[in-house]
C-alpha cells in the first residue's frame, strides 16, 4: 500500500443495511435461476461452440441480473458481505454450470489426476519411472490423504473442484490485492474481472490449481509481512561515491527497512513462505519457476525484505530437480529454448471451435488493455503501485524457457490475471479527479461497468466452456470406459481415438494408454492410420483394446486432427479387419479387440 | 489478542492430540470426515496463525488453510517415499507436527 494511495483513498462510507438487500436478493435470486436452467441441459453438448449454445435464456438473464447486483452493490456503501457473497454466486453460476448440467466431472486430465491418487494410495509408494507425475506427486499424495482419510468420494471432489479452487483463488487474491489499495470497491472488481476473464479452465481437480493457491497466498505473505521500503538508497549512492561500482550496487541492493516492525512476524512469515515453496516444488513443474521470478522481482525493486529468499527458492527448485525429479530429467529436460508457436496449433479446426479460440483471446486482450489504461491512470493520479506490475510480469519469460509448448501461453495469462485483473478494476471505476469530464465519466460508469461486465460474463461461458463437444462426457461414454477396463487383461495396451477419453482414472499403473492421436498424423488416410496402429499393437505384443466414442470423432473432427469421415473410414477398415473383434457397443462407444497376426500373414 | 491466541494454541494442541486417537477408532463415516477435515486443513494452519499474530480473521484463515494444504501434502510425500505411507499415519504425524507447533506456543507465551 504506497502513502499517496492511503492519501488518496475515499472516505469510510457509512453503510446502510437497506442497500445490502437488493443486492443480496438479486444475487441469490440469479443464482438459484442459473442452477435450475443450467440443471435442463441435457448431455451430449452437440454444437461446436459448446456449451453456451445450449444453455437457455434464463441462463444467461441470471447472469446479467448478477452483474447487475453486483454494480448496485460496488455502487452503494454496503457491507463486505455483500460483494463477498456475489462472488460467491458469481462462481456456483459461472464454475458450478456444468457439474449442474451432469454429474461427470470434465476433462480427461481430471480423471486421470484421480487415477494417480489411486495408484499412490494403493502401492503406498512412489515410484518415479511411472511418468512425471510421480516425480512431482505433492499434490497426488496429498489427494490421496484427503480423499481416504476423509472417506469422501474422489468423483465428488472432482466434480465440484473448479468451484473450490476458484473460491480458493480469490480468498487469496482478495487479501493479496488489499495490500496494493486500500479501496475495496477496486479489489472486488478486480476479483470479478478475474472471474469472467479466467476460461483458462486450470482449476479442475489439478496440481496446477493447488499450487496456485499456495502461490498467491505466498504472494501475500510477501507483500503483507515482508514488504520492505527501499529508503535512503539515493543517499547511500552518494555517500558511497568512493567505493567501488559492485560495492555501491550492493549497497543500493541492501538499502531497505522492513514495513513489519516485528522480527518474529517477519521470521515465521518467512518460514511460511519456503514451507509453501517446498509444497509448490513437491507438486509442480512451473509455479515454484514463477514464485522465484516473482521473490526476484520484488527483492531486485527494494520491496521484499529477506533479500537472500530469491537464493533459497532457487536452491529447493535445485534439490528437487536434482533428487526427486532426477527420475524423469534424466530423459526429458524441463528447460528448454524452445519459442512457443505464434499462433496454438489447434487453430485449425471447426468453425464454432475457431469462434471459441477468437472469444478466448478477445476477453483476454479487453481484461488487457483495460488493465493498460487502469496502468495509466493510476500513474497520472501518482498512485501507483509497482508491485502488481511487476508481479503481473513476473511469469513473462517462461514464454521463451519452458516444455509446455504454446500451453504455456495459457499458464503464463493465468498468473498474470490477478494482477492484470487489479489493474483494469482501475481503468473500471471513477477517479478522484476534480475535472468535468471525469465527473461524467463517474455518471456513466455503473453503466459502462454492467456493459463490460455482462459482456464478459457471456463471452466467459463460451470460452470456458467452448470445448464442451469433446471434454463432457455421456454416461454412456462412462460406462464403455468402464467395460474397458473390465475387459483388459493386466499390462495390456488400450488405444483411444483422441484426447480427451474418460480413462485413466484406475489401473494407472498398470496399462500403457495411446491414442490415435498420437500414432496416426493430420491428413492421414484411414488405411495408412490403421497399417500404424497395426503396426503398434504387433510390436506390443499382444491383442490390444481400441476404444471409439463419440468424444473422440468430435475432438479430432473440430481440432484439425481428423476429418468426420476419415474417422468414420478409419472404423469401417476396423470393422471388416480380421484382426479386429468388436466387443463392446452402446450409442456413444465402441471396444475392439485387436489381434493383428504376424507381418505378411493372413489378415 | 494474545488471550484470543493462546486459547487457538490451546485447542490446535487438544485436538491435535484427541482427533486423531477418535479417527482410530473407527468412527461414524461423518464424523471420520469432519475430523479429518479438522486434522488435515485446519489444525496446521491455526498453530501457525498463533505464531504469525495474524489479527484479522480473513488473512488468518487464508494463511491458515494454505499452511494446512502444504504440510499435508508435505507429510504425505514424504511417508510415500519413505515407503511407510498410510491415511492413519499420515493423520497422526500431521496432528501431531500442528500440536507440538501449538504446544511451543502456549510454553512461550507462558514464559512471556
Amino acid at each position: 500500500m504506497t502513502d499517496t494511495l492511503v492519501a488518496q483513498s475515499p472516505p469510510a462510507p457509512v453503510v446502510q443495511k437497506r442497500h445490502s438487500i437488493a443486492p443480496i436478493l438479486l444475487g441469490l435470486g440469479a443464482t438459484v435461476v442459473a442452477m435450475i436452467s443450467a440443471s435442463h441441459v441435457q448431455t451430449p453438448v452437440t454444437d461446436d461452440l459448446g456449451l453456451g449454445a445450449w444453455l437457455p435464456a434464463a441462463y444467461w438473464l441470471a447472469l446479467v441480473v448478477l452483474t447487475a447486483a453486483f454494480v448496485l452493490a460496488l455502487r452503494r456503501p454496503s457491507s463486505p458481505w455483500v460483494p463477498a457473497l456475489l462472488l460467491g454466486c458469481l462462481v456456483v453460476s459461472l464454475y458450478g454450470a456444468a457439474a449442474f448440467v451432469t454429474d461427470i466431472p470434465r476433462t480427461e486430465t481430471a480423471w486421470r489426476h484421480l487415477g494417480i491418487a489411486d495408484v499412490l494410495a494403493r502401492t503406498h509408494h512412489i515410484d518415479p519411472r511411472i511418468d512425471a507425475y510421480f516425480n512431482w506427486p505433492g499434490f497426488f499424495a496429498g489427494l490421496a490423504l484427503l480423499t481416504k482419510a476423509t472417506g469422501i468420494s474422489p468423483l465428488l471432489v472432482a466434480l465440484w473442484a473448479p468451484v473450490w479452487n476458484v473460491l480458493l483463488w480469490l480468498a487469496a487474491m482478495g487479501w493479496l490485492l488489499r495490500a496494493f489499495t486500500s479501496d475495496m470497491r477496486r479489489v472486488w472488481l478486480a476479483l470479478w474481472l478475474f472471474s469472467l476473464g479466467n476460461w483458462i479452465d486450470q482449476d479442475y481437480l489439478s496440481p496446477q490449481a493447488s499450487t496456485f493457491f499456495l502461490h498467491l497466498v505466498a504472494l501475500g505473505l510477501l507483500v503483507h509481512f515482508l514488504d520492505a521500503r527501499p529508503t535512503g538508497w539515493r543517499a547511500r549512492l552518494r555517500g558511497a561515491v568512493d567505493a567501488g561500482p559492485l560495492r555501491r550496487l550492493w549497497q543500493v541492493l541492501l538499502s531497505r527497512v522492513p514495513v513489519t516492525a516485528s522480527a518474529q512476524v517477519r521470521v515465521v512469515a518467512l518460514i511460511l513462505v519456503m514451507l509453501l515453496a517446498v509444497a509448490i516444488t513437491a507438486s509442480h513443474q512451473l509455479t515454484p519457476f514463477v514464485l522465484l521470478l516473482s521473490v526476484t522481482l520484488l527483492v531486485l525493486a527494494g520491496r521484499c525484505w529477506s533479500i537472500g529468499l530469491p537464493v533459497i527458492l532457487a536452491l529447493v527448485i535445485a534439490v528437487w530437480l536434482a533428487y526427486p525429479a532426477s527420475t524423469y530429467l534424466a530423459a526429458h529436460p524441463v528447460i528448454s529454448t524452445s519459442v512457443p508457436d505464434p499462433i496454438p496449433p489447434s487453430l485449425s479446426g471447426s468453425l464454432g471451435h475457431e469462434r471459441v479460440l477468437m472469444i478466448r483471446a478477445l476477453v483476454i486482450v479487453v481484461i488487457g488493455l483495460l488493465a493498460v489504461v487502469g496502468l495509466v491512470r493510476d500513474r497520472r493520479a501518482r498512485s501507483l503501485d509497482l508491485r502488481p506490475v511487476l508481479l503481473g510480469m513476473a511469469p513473462l519469460p517462461l514464454l521463451v524457457a519452458n516444455s509446455y509448448g504454446g500451453e504455456i501461453l495459457m499458464r503464463v495469462t493465468l498468473f498474470w490475471l490477478p494482477f492484470g485483473a487489479f489493474l483494469a478494476a482501475g481503468a473500471l471505476l471513477p477517479s478522484a479527479h476534480p475535472r468535468r469530464l471525469v465527473r461524467l465519466r463517474r455518471a456513466s460508469q455503473p453503466v459502462v461497468l454492467l456493459l463490460v461486465c455482462s459482456a464478459l460474463a457471456v463471452a466467459s461461458v463460451f470460452a470456458r466452456y467452448g470445448n464442451a463437444r469433446f471434454d463432457m462426457f455421456t454416461s454412456r461414454e462412462m460406462a464403455a470406459s468402464a467395460a474397458l477396463y473390465r475387459l483388459a487383461a493386466p499390462g495390456q495396451l488400450l488405444l483411444s481415438g483422441a484426447h480427451p477419453t474418460p480413462w485413466s482414472y484406475r489401473e494407472y499403473d498398470q496399462h500403457t494408454l495411446v491414442t490415435l492421436t498420437d500414432v496416426c498424423t493430420p491428413g492421414q488416410s484411414a488405411d495408412a492410420c490403421f497399417a500404424l496402429v497395426r503396426d503398434l499393437v504387433r510390436k506390443d505384443g499382444g491383442p490390444a483394446l481400441l476404444m471409439l466414442s463419440r468424444v473422440n470423432r468430435a475432438s479430432m473432427r473440430m481440432q484439425g486432427d481428423m476429418l468426420s469421415s476419415t474417422f468414420s473410414a478409419l472404423e469401417d477398415r476396423i470393422r471388416a479387419s480380421a484382426d479386429a473383434t468388436k466387443v463392446y457397443a452402446n450409442r456413444d462407444a465402441r471396444i475392439y479387440r485387436l489381434t493383428p497376426g504376424p507381418i505378411g500373414g493372413a489378415r | 489478542m494474545r488471550t484470543t491466541t493462546q486459547q487457538i494454541a490451546a485447542l490446535t494442541a487438544g485436538l491435535g492430540v484427541v482427533a486423531p486417537v477418535l479417527l482410530l477408532t473407527h468412527p461414524p463415516a461423518a464424523l471420520r470426515m469432519v475430523l479429518a477435515l479438522v486434522v488435515l486443513l485446519v489444525l496446521p494452519g491455526c498453530a501457525a496463525i498463533c505464531w504469525l499474530r495474524v489479527a484479522d480473521l480473513f488473512p488468518a484463515a487464508v494463511v491458515a488453510l494454505a499452511t494446512s494444504i502444504a504440510v499435508t501434502i508435505l507429510v504425505s510425500t514424504a511417508l510415500l517415499y519413505l515407503g511407510i505411507w498410510t491415511w492413519q499415519l499420515s493423520v497422526t504425524v500431521v496432528s501431531a507436527l500442528a500440536a507440538l507447533a501449538a504446544a511451543a506456543q502456549l510454553t512461550r507465551g507462558r514464559a512471556a
